[in-house]
């Protein structure tokens, strides 16, 4: 299991050089720190690119672990290779194809931060296969598809530890907004 | 305190935040419906953080006089902007209390990661619904709350 507790030192105050490794939350202390908290995430995301940082932070925060990967990160994995494939293969209007691109590029890069967090396990001899669900035709039926999503990643992060689990939880916020962006 | 407690406070400190800027802006925006359900839902999420946070014997931390960072709102796309802003702030300390409750072993961090993830969902579900007026072709983050 990957190891997050050098997530949870506070930021430093003095800037954002080093926010990759860091807590990307907020301090309740006063609306001055709290605000400093919200500016160092922020920064953070500019500096790096959402998927970037995370993906350092979980890469350079891990020692390689001796034991395969948790089976739950594996299947999210899969889940998400399987999300990207069902995006690529609708199409429709200007505006469908516009949310659709937001879609696919936020599956895309969740499916990068988890090859990357996978890349840091020994490599398993045999893959799952992938769910057998059956593909959307439309916005309404895709929308169901992420809102199912949203509560597999839950689920999935629910089994999990430390920065993989908020990962994951991240990632079921996404597909949660997914489906907003389907109404 | 713990740092479960303090990322626990930074969640109700959110959210004391969010339910200040929805009043700010409500007046701001030509329809306020929007900011209405959305301050309605933080005031709530709000009222039962700070009844837990008190249940656990903790005292929770009071709301700020005043948000100098949310000013100024000149019109009704910048109170937009605060809005979604609001969201996103939420959205991280959620995530952060999330990541602190899943580097904690006991039954109370496991029952505070199920409330994170609602609250993180939310509130990157408000977001996306602030962003489709603002920014509709980049309405969603890949990952909420980092």
């Amino acid at each position: 299991m990957a190891s997050a507790m050098s997530d949870l030192t506070p930021p430093p105050e003095t800037g954002a050089e080093q926010l990759p490794s860091v807590p990307l939350g907020s301090r309740p202390t006063s609306s001055g720190t709290s605000r400093r908290w919200f500016l160092a995430g922020g920064a953070a995301v500019l500096l790096g690119g959402g998927a970037g940082v995370l993906a350092e932070v979980l890469h350079e925060s891990s020692p390689a672990p001796a034991a395969p990967a948790p089976g739950a990160l594996v299947s999210a994995f899969e889940a998400e290779r399987v999300l990207l494939a069902t995006v690529d293969a609708m199409a429709g209007p200007h505006r469908t194809r516009e949310v659709l691109a937001q879609i696919r590029s936020d599956h895309a890069a969740h499916l990068h931060a988890l090859r990357r967090l996978l890349a840091t396990y020994p490599p398993s001899r045999k893959s799952p296969s992938s769910p057998g669900a059956a593909r959307p035709r439309t916005l309404g039926q895709l929308r169901g598809v992420e809102n199912q999503a949203a509560a597999d990643a839950a689920q999935r992060a629910a089994a999990l530890d430390g920065a993989a689990a908020a990962l994951l939880a991240s990632i079921a916020a996404c597909e949660a907004s997914h489906a907003e962006l389907l109404r | 305190m713990t740092a479960l407690d303090t990322a626990w406070q930074g969640a109700l400190a959110a959210e004391h935040e969010a339910v200040f800027a929805y009043g700010l802006i409500g007046p701001r925006l030509a329809s306020a419906e929007l900011a209405a359900a959305c301050e309605a839902e933080h005031e709530a999420l709000r009222d039962a953080t700070t009844a837990a946070i008190a249940a656990a014997g903790l005292d929770p931390v009071a709301p700020a006089s005043d948000y100098p960072r949310l000013y100024p709102v000149p019109n009704a796309k910048a109170a937009q902007e605060v809005a979604a802003r609001a969201e996103d702030d939420c959205a991280t300390a959620w995530r952060y209390l999330y990541l602190v409750a899943a580097s904690t072993p006991g039954a109370a961090a496991q029952q505070l990661r199920g409330t994170a993830q609602d609250a993180l969902n939310a509130s990157a579900v408000r977001a996306v619904r602030w962003r489709v007026r603002i920014t509709p072709k980049h309405a969603t983050r890949p990952f909420p709350g980092v």
